[in-house]
């Protein structure tokens, strides 16, 4: 009997049938790094979720957890894969407090339907891009930047509340509904960004803000990386209150042009910078800014009332990239994201254009390579040389470079996380108490479960 | 909460003094009698035990050996700030060494271009803010607990402080980019940094808040933001608390973020009356102060909004600061409160507490019940835009069984809480004060999954010992073994 047989039976006596999917298609929709899972759970509650991961803790299975699978690229290729638990089936509101302005949505909720609901009261959830197919669970698992972070702040600032299920212990709730919570541990930060490595988030809740009386964007065009960050910088740092400031290289600014008028003439780098609040006040800040953009030497464009879904995701760099992309998340302090994207320019071999976005308060760059998918031995020595050069420029700068996204030839040559930031012993140890048996995401982050043992 | 802890301390054996100073220097050791015991207070209701020592290291690599040597003696230690807790959590519970932090106290770089700060943790909380004021920076560190003026910036981390203005800026947490941390076992750690989100868990937002648990913080990244263009406060009276609570979820169903919403009630009002000479008149009931921050031309359209919804509210005057000094007034009859309670009152309670916002003012209005009931006075305060209700208990703890009845009052205020959806600190923290209604909160697998983390990191419960968890839950570990 095959694996998948084998762990059917057990798995459907928790979920019943329609919650355990075992067939190729399903198996093969999991897979990750050309891994299979052997069954797909997908449990719809988050009682189900904490039978499943007490089986797999006790018979020992390694679990993966899918949201939308939007980032599940990241990280090493998992050194077990029993189980695919898929959120899908958890997507339910459980509360939408208007008058406290909260959201409590179970975890396979996506941004969209999360915005479905707050609109009809005018209040959203600022998280991450309204049209988003993203689930909530995803969003702090993975710790994505959120578009807006200046005016809004992160996921870590909007996150309340968890509810969790942990391998051993079961299904457990840290934080809670209101904004200043200070009883015991801050356990909701230590799952942000633990992409389901210490269990599986069944429940969130956020804050909740006022959708804005109006949005609007201006697109500059700059000479170069450091003359836009600096002008970003000047942005950020003033009377003004800009939602978001992103810079486009000219090859990503050119797809924006595209997608979304906004960017106006393409091939040159861009500066989009957005605005939420009244009607006078953006007004107000869009004229100041143009001010300040005239100044710098830029070409500011006319302003405009949205970017819509095709414009954000240029922005944030969602769009669908095809297999063969490799995506390259460059971490850095803000300050010093237009030093890191004049670097990139530079450092492209054959000073190939770039493509890159940069989210400017988030220090986050996204870097795109369109790469041969089924590249020879010397493209793959050459893409690693050149990731590890980068890697090794950032470790200069206090910088981190993650694969986010990458052919399964390049990924088994380059590892996904890069330098070790000193942190992972303590991240190591925290998960051999919430996870003593390693059964989530078993692998995935190799730096901190070579450092399991005891700290001192 | 735990009993009064008994001073049968002796005298810490020549050896260790003379190692500590060998850490340290000769001066910042302190071990006289009286020294050891004015460390067993803070600013608590509470008394822990006269220290062992007291050490004051002048840097991160002494700490760090402060730390090996008390695991080598044996010795558990906390850390201390100002000593301004009011939940007993920087109280020595056993015979410990007390690790004072007050000469790191350094603003060691001003980061204009990534909007942060990095200074020690002995830094004072205000000390910082006139800092980057005097010296024209154009930012401004914005976290402003009640205790700024003398509380330091590592006290405020290790309880994930709040304030006035966390309705719109967030608690302390929200403001900590990165940290250096000595653990338990004496290895320095950096968590976070100058660069955003960095890949794994959020390790800095899970050591703020942990009340020196966990480690000691030696060196604090934090965040700093531009100075608003534009302020306006507006004081607004109402008959009584619920057309102020009222007008409170109608500002901000009106979509208006106010940067702070504090209230105060009627008997508040009397006692800042009498020390600073307000003028409230006599037919209001509660007072909200409203202060709202920004771009200034979106800002007096959202003036004239608020007036809109507070007049709705039933409001029977309000009053819009034209000038600074004008708004230092308005902040006066808040900022004076605390210091109004001492003329009434030897001894204050401070509860703190909170609800959904939208059940404020039907929790103060049980606070005074349950206050009422037990004969004593109440006189309360809120965050009202976090729904953190802060009712004071003026008593005299020289009358036998006085302060006891308070301390029932308060479980009983915290309990209430709970039932209301809201939590039993919104940003003083547990301490030893609420260790025990930590089960209103949580279930035991939930306090067992915190206290593995706490075990996981110091085996031993020797940083800052019995603090946090139920005192049970150390006892079973004094029994089996860690």
């Amino acid at each position: 009997m095959n694996k998948s047989a084998v762990l059917a039976s057990p798995a459907e006596s928790l979920l019943g049938a329609d919650g355990v999917h075992t067939s190729q298609a399903a198996l093969a929709q999991h897979a990750l790094d050309g891994l299979s899972p052997s069954v797909v759970a997908v449990p719809d509650t988050s009682e189900g979720v904490a039978e499943v991961l007490k089986w797999a803790h006790k018979d020992g299975l390694g679990v993966v957890v899918w949201g939308s699978g939007s980032r599940i690229g990241l990280g090493a290729r998992p050194s077990r894969y029993d189980i695919a638990i898929s959120l899908s089936r958890l997507n339910r509101i459980m509360e939408h407090d208007v008058e406290n302005l909260t959201l409590t949505a179970q975890a396979g909720v996506t941004l969209l339907e999360a915005a479905r609901t707050t609109v009809a009261h005018n209040q959203m959830l600022a998280a991450g891009w309204p049209w988003s197919r993203r689930t909530v669970g995803g969003l702090i698992s993975a710790n994505r930047p959120v578009p807006k972070r200046l005016l809004y702040g992160s996921v870590r600032d909007q996150l309340l509340g968890i509810r969790i299920a942990l391998a051993e212990k079961g299904l457990v709730g840290f934080g809670g509904k209101v904004l200043k919570n200070v009883a015991g541990y801050d356990m909701t930060k230590l799952v942000i960004g633990s992409l389901g490595s210490l269990g599986v988030i069944v429940e969130a809740t956020f804050k909740l803000f006022a959708i804005p009386h109006r949005e609007t964007y201006l697109a500059a065009a700059l000479a170069s990386p450091i003359l836009a960050a600096s002008l970003a910088t000047r942005l950020a740092n003033g009377p003004l209150r800009p939602a978001c400031l992103f810079l486009l290289s000219p090859l990503a600014a050119e797809r924006m042009a595209k997608a979304q008028k906004l960017a106006g003439a393409a091939r040159e780098w861009t500066l989009v910078a957005g605005f939420d609040g009244r009607s006078e006040a953006i007004r107000r800040q869009i004229a100041d800014a143009r001010a300040l953009i005239t100044q710098a030497g830029g070409d500011p464009r006319p302003a405009c009332d949205t970017i819509g879904e095709a414009g954000g995701r240029c922005l944030t760099a969602e769009e669908e990239s095809p297999p063969s992309v490799l995506r390259l998340r460059v971490g850095v302090a803000p300050g010093d994201v237009g030093d890191t994207l004049a670097y990139l320019e530079t450092e492209s071999p054959g000073d190939e254009p770039i493509d890159a976005v940069a989210d400017h308060p988030g220090g986050a760059i996204t870097l795109l390579f369109s790469l041969p998918e089924h590249p020879g031995e010397s493209q793959l020595t050459e893409t690693a040389g050149r990731i590890e050069r980068i890697r090794a420029w950032l470790d200069e700068h206090a910088g981190f470079a993650v694969l986010e996204q990458a052919p399964a030839p390049y990924k088994s040559r380059i590892s996904p996380w890069g330098r070790s930031s000193g942190a992972e012993r303590a991240m190591g140890l925290i998960k051999s108490r919430l996870d003593p048996k390693g059964i989530l995401a078993p692998g995935r982050f190799p730096e901190m479960n070579g450092h399991l043992g005891p700290l001192s | 909460m735990t009993a009064l802890q008994p001073d049968n301390t002796s005298d810490p054996p020549a050896r260790l003094i003379a190692r500590l100073e060998a850490i340290v220097g000769r001066g910042n050791v302190l071990h006289s009698k009286a020294d050891r015991f004015v460390y067993g207070y803070d600013a608590s209701v509470f008394r822990g035990r006269p220290a062992k020592a007291v050490a004051l290291p002048g840097s991160t690599g002494e700490v760090a050996e402060l730390v090996r040597l008390a695991n080598s003696e044996g010795l558990a230690f906390v850390a201390r700030g100002a000593g301004t807790g009011i939940n007993g959590g920087a109280l020595p519970q056993e015979d410990l060494l007390v690790i004072e932090l007050s000469r790191m106290n350094r603003i060691l770089e001003v980061d204009p271009d990534n909007r942060l700060v990095v200074v020690e943790p002995g830094v004072v909380n205000q000390d910082l803010k006139l800092f980057l004021a005097k010296r024209g920076f154009g930012f401004s560190y914005v976290p402003d607990p009640g205790s700024q003026v003398v509380s330091t910036i590592g006290g405020n981390v290790g309880n994930n402080a709040g304030g006035m203005h966390c309705l719109k800026y967030g608690v302390t947490s929200n403001h900590i980019a990165g940290l250096e941390v000595v653990l338990p076992g004496g290895e320095i750690i950096e968590v976070g940094g100058k660069t955003p989100d960095r890949p794994g868990m959020d390790l800095t937002g899970f050591f703020v808040g942990s009340e020196g648990t966990l480690g000691i913080v030696t060196r604090i990244i934090a965040r700093i933001l531009p100075l608003p263009e534009a302020v306006l406060t507006q004081l607004a009276l109402f008959p009584d608390l619920d057309s102020a609570a009222r007008a409170v979820s109608g500002i901000m169903a009106a979509g208006i973020l106010p940067a702070a919403l504090e209230l105060l009630d009627r008997r508040s009002m009397t006692l800042v009356d009498r020390a600073v000479h307000i003028g409230f008149p006599d037919a209001a009931g509660s007072a909200l102060i409203i202060e709202l921050d920004g771009v200034r031309e979106g800002l007096e359209i959202e003036v004239g909004r608020v007036r809109e919804i507070c007049t709705a509210n039933d409001a029977v005057e309000i009053q819009t600061a034209e000038t600074p000094e004008a708004a230092d007034r308005i902040w006066l009859a808040r900022r004076a409160a605390y210091g109004a309670m001492a003329r009434i009152s030897p001894t204050i309670y401070i509860a703190d507490g909170c609800v959904p916002r939208n059940r404020l003012s039907e929790a103060i209005g049980r606070a005074i019940e349950i206050c009422a009931r037990k004969g004593l006075e109440v006189i309360n305060l809120a965050h009202a835009g976090d729904g953190n209700l802060h009712p004071l208990i003026p008593y005299d703890q020289t009358i036998p069984g006085e302060k006891e009845k308070v301390i029932e009052a308060a479980r009983e205020l915290l309990a209430m809480c709970v039932e209301m959806g809201g939590t039993i600190t919104g940003e003083h923290g547990i301490g030893v004060e609420k260790q025990e209604e930590m089960t209103l909160l949580f279930n035991g697998r939930e306090l067992d999954a915190m206290f593995s983390l706490k075990l996981a990191f110091d085996p031993a419960d020797r940083c800052n010992p019995r603090k946090i968890f139920p005192v049970a839950m150390f006892d079973r570990l004094q029994l089996s073994g860690p």
